[in-house]
């Protein structure tokens, strides 16, 4: 006997269709609901009272005020988490400082009493949209362009690390969004032809100086400070896209101080043991050994190398902050040399990053090894509103573009802080030197000219 | 010998094909594929985030790759770490094909499939040798090597040779045009949703072929008794190398995909925790039902997109923690995969059900034995016996399946 379905019914099969699409269409808007809907709810649920206050306030406020988005994307969580956090820092930091009129923001002349600050008469605040890209760079992309398209950003504090920076800034560049990024490797794709108008990277910006220019004040303070004297200096260089990337300008810019580099060894990111390595660079017998550029590693590698007695002078780090030095308490008979980027905030002479420690610390950020790299973006901030308020507009991209590069900026990280042609920052580096936790630093401009055979020069 | 080929093979398959259209779903199958259908034509539409979409087009890739992937562990029980790689291998080859030829993506494509392809089977060659745990490392290996190679190729200068090093390669330009249709993903999102969901399509398509196929049911009696099906004379390590090459191809065809997605490439994106996860995305949906791998990639698609949403008030920290705890809590509690543990539960749910509308067993019954026969625990009881299986490899295959498998390895 042949059995019926019940599906074979035309319109039980129609019914069953209509079901599905129901259910799974009402799954998906549940899944996608926005915090706009949580808002509403959250509101939903306070007292009336409270409500009708809220609105009022929120209506003159959006009566009086005019929003400007900007986008933060960074690592929240991840391996790049470390120096992720920072970023997300800094932006609460100024976002407070700005729509509440801090002291600091009215001292460079850009706020207004009661918060805010004037773009053509009218009265603006900042509203900066965080994403976590859980140190992914399908997720960092993706809510780049969340921000992009569904949020409406005018500005992108995103992409760091390389990859991450590239790839985003395909999405932003073709919107007109401003794109600062951290990433110190972009040099090369930061022409002048592209930064120009119509150009590829009309839009994109690095936040660090130009590598020649960091290595070179990072190298010349590294040298000064452990041991001016010293000839031949070996590198330990991370294997990834930002160390090869470093890896030659580091080799130059010792090399023009003076130092002979018989070798870069390049270390695979998931290196532990450091010891062949370290005994490669003894070979050489080194006065300075150099180790770059993860601080994490290099916490780990440096006893390895003290134990081995790779070098006779003394050890250089790059991204340990004094502060994490100390608190690690990690005891050399030879000095211990390391840099940030682009400030310490163990050990500083510059006040006024010693102040803006003392205010992110105060906002109740933490400070961790990589808190400098929150400078990355700070002053950034404020020569972006600068160039608004110099523009007389936020939205005209082009316009903006062409204030912000006439900005000069006495920042936290230096006097006269410029973007140049290139979009590209220039500034010095701190330098700090452990003789048995004693610390000296020493704030070193960056050279004028680049070393001999430095690309594009 | 090709019209051979097609007499034993292609009449077989193209059989095989017309019997699938002409298969008659169970009710859950056609609820479920319908919805899936209906979401996925409809995403763009019902969703307004973009972020959500950027997903759905980057893991819809992946997806494709994941056919591939599940096709040879579904096939052949080889689970690989390798697909990453080969994945890098399309990525890189439409990259460079771009940079140094000027090749754009539709010319590419094949040839991303097929470098992919041989790729597989260079790797697949001595690979395939061994098997279980051993096979793992093999291709965990392998995919370290790649990521080696491409990031060191060039020495000291990598990163102005073929693959720019550590650095990566760029592509400038968006995928061409088809019919006036332009696919620049960074203008427009959904064309190029829509041209990822036709590739995966094609791809479930071929899969089903694949499977159905007297090909796909050699590769079946390899892995249910090798060495029976050795004595038989089938040449099974030739099968488990052909069954990687294959697999290769779709992961070349989502490496492309992917490279114009991004439109920059480096060697991190193909690591070995990349494979792991593309694994993980297959054991998660399970390899023994077609709808297996798409759902994996989008529970590890869409999972932390999703707490990241209703996650309020936990750190981004504990929200990974949480998205682990799930995925640990997928693979105890359903070995098999999401998929075949809905279908389990189904079958289950459905049995209880009947057994409670059931009136009690009268005295004429043999003291409360069933009159009629239970039904199999996998929940596909009404699918006829003559259908083939509904999936892209294990254990899933109707009794008649299974017996054919048995034939090609008797016969």
């Amino acid at each position: 006997m042949t059995k019926t379905r019940w599906t074979d019914l035309p319109g039980k099969r129609v019914l069953l269709l209509l079901l599905s699409s129901v259910v799974m269409v009402a799954m998906i808007f549940a899944a996608c609901g926005d915090d706009e809907e949580q808002e509403q709810q959250a509101a939903a649920e306070a007292p009336a009272e409270q409500q009708e206050q809220q609105q009022q306030v929120m209506q003159q406020e959006e009566e009086e005020v005019i929003w400007i988005d900007i986008g933060v994307v960074a690592p929240s969580s991840g391996s790049y988490e470390v120096f992720g956090h920072t970023y997300e820092a800094s932006g609460k930091l100024v976002e407070h400082e700005i729509n509440t009129g801090a002291q600091y923001c009215i001292d460079q002349g850009v706020c207004e009493e009661g918060g805010g600050f004037l773009i053509d008469g009218k009265l603006h605040k900042l509203r900066i949209h965080f994403r976590d890209d859980r140190s992914d760079i399908n997720a960092h992309v993706a809510a780049v362009r969340e921000l992009v398209r569904d949020v409406g950003i005018v500005a992108c504090m995103c992409g760091t690390p390389h990859d991450f920076a590239i790839a985003s800034a395909k999405v932003t560049q073709p919107a007109k969004v401003l794109h600062f990024s951290g990433s110190s490797t972009l040099e090369e794709i930061l022409t002048e032809e592209a930064t120009a108008p119509g150009g590829e990277n009309r839009y994109l910006f690095q936040t660090e100086t130009r590598e020649w220019q960091r290595s070179g004040s990072v190298m010349k303070g590294a040298v000064d400070l452990i041991d001016p004297d010293s000839e031949v200096s070996v590198i330990l260089m991370l294997n990834d896209a930002t160390g090869q990337f470093l890896g030659p300008y580091f080799k130059r810019a010792l090399e023009a101080n003076g130092q002979t580099v018989p070798d870069i060894i390049y270390w695979d990111p998931e290196t532990t043991d450091f010891s062949p390595l370290f005994s490669r660079a003894k070979g050489h017998d080194p006065d300075i050994v150099l180790f770059l550029y993860d601080p994490d590693r290099a916490i780990q590698a440096i006893p390895q190398a003290l134990e081995i007695g790779a070098a006779k002078s003394g050890y250089f780090m790059f991204g340990i902050d004094p502060g994490e030095y100390k608190k690690r308490e990690l005891q050399s008979e030879l000095p211990v040399g390391m840099a940030c980027v682009p400030i310490c905030w163990g050990a500083t002479d510059r006040q006024q990053a010693a102040e803006y420690w003392v205010r992110y610390e105060e906002f109740g950020n933490e400070l961790r090894s990589f808190s400098s790299v929150s400078l990355l973006t700070y002053d950034d901030y404020y020569m972006l509103i600068k160039a608004y308020q110099a523009a007389g507009t936020f939205t005209d991209a082009d316009a903006v573009v062409d204030a912000l590069l006439d900005v000069r900026h006495d920042g936290v990280i230096a006097d006269g802080f410029y973007f140049d042609s290139r979009h590209i920052v220039a500034h010095g580096t701190e330098v700090c030197v452990s003789r048995q936790l004693e610390f000296e630093c020493q704030f070193t401009p960056p050279p004028d000219e680049p070393p001999p055979g430095t690309p594009g020069f | 010998m090709i019209a051979d080929l097609w007499e034993s093979h292609g009449r077989s398959a193209s059989r095989r094909l017309a019997r699938l259209a002409r298969r008659e779903l169970t009710p859950a199958q056609t609820i479920i594929w319908t919805a899936l259908v209906v979401v996925i034509v409809l995403f763009p539409t019902i969703v307004s985030s973009s972020r959500f979409l950027d997903v759905a087009v980057t893991y819809g890739i992946f997806a494709i790759c994941l056919y591939g992937l599940g096709f040879l562990y579904g096939q052949t029980n080889y689970l690989s770490i390798a697909h990453s790689a080969l994945l890098g291998v399309g990525a890189y080859t439409a990259a460079i094909l771009f940079i140094q030829a000027g090749l754009g993506f539709w010319a590419v494509l094949p040839l991303a499939a097929l470098l992919a392809m041989v790729a597989a089977l260079l790797l697949g060659y001595p690979a395939l040798r061994v098997s279980g745990y051993h096979f793992v490392i093999v291709t965990f290996a392998a995919c370290e090597l790649f990521v080696l190679a491409t990031r060191n190729l060039g020495g000291a200068e990598a990163r102005k040779g073929l693959t720019g090093g550590a650095q990566g390669l760029d592509i400038t330009e968006p995928v061409g045009q088809v019919f006036g249709q332009s696919f620049d993903i960074n203008l427009e999102l959904e064309p190029f949703y829509y041209l990822v969901i036709a590739f995966l399509f094609v791809t479930l398509i071929v899969t089903q072929i694949l499977v159905a196929s007297p090909l796909g049911r050699t590769f079946r009696a390899i892995r249910e008794n090798e060495p029976l099906a050795r004595s038989v004379g089938i040449r099974a390590n030739w099968y488990k190398i052909l069954a990687f090459g294959i697999s290769g191809l779709f992961a070349g065809v989502a490496g492309a995909l992917f490279a114009y997605k991004l439109r920059h490439i480096a060697p991190d994106l193909f690591n070995s925790f990349e494979g792991v996860e593309l694994a993980l995305m297959v054991l998660l949906g399970g390899s023994r039902r077609l709808m297996g791998p798409l759902v994996g990639a989008i529970i590890v698609g869409f999972l932390p997109e999703i707490l990241d949403v209703i996650g309020i008030g936990l750190t981004p920290f504990q929200r990974q923690i949480v998205f682990g705890a799930l995925l640990i809590a997928v693979i105890i509690l359903l070995p098999h995969g999401l998929v075949q543990g809905v279908a389990d539960l189904y079958g289950v749910g459905k049995r209880s059900l009947g057994s409670y509308l059931r009136p009690p067993p009268g005295p004429e019954d043999g003291g409360g034995a069933s009159a009629e026969p239970e039904e199999p625990p996998d929940g596909e009881s009404d699918q006829p016996a003559d259908e083939p299986a509904e999936a892209v490899g294990t254990g899933e295959e109707t009794a008649e399946a299974d017996q054919e498998a048995e034939q090609v390895g008797s016969s």
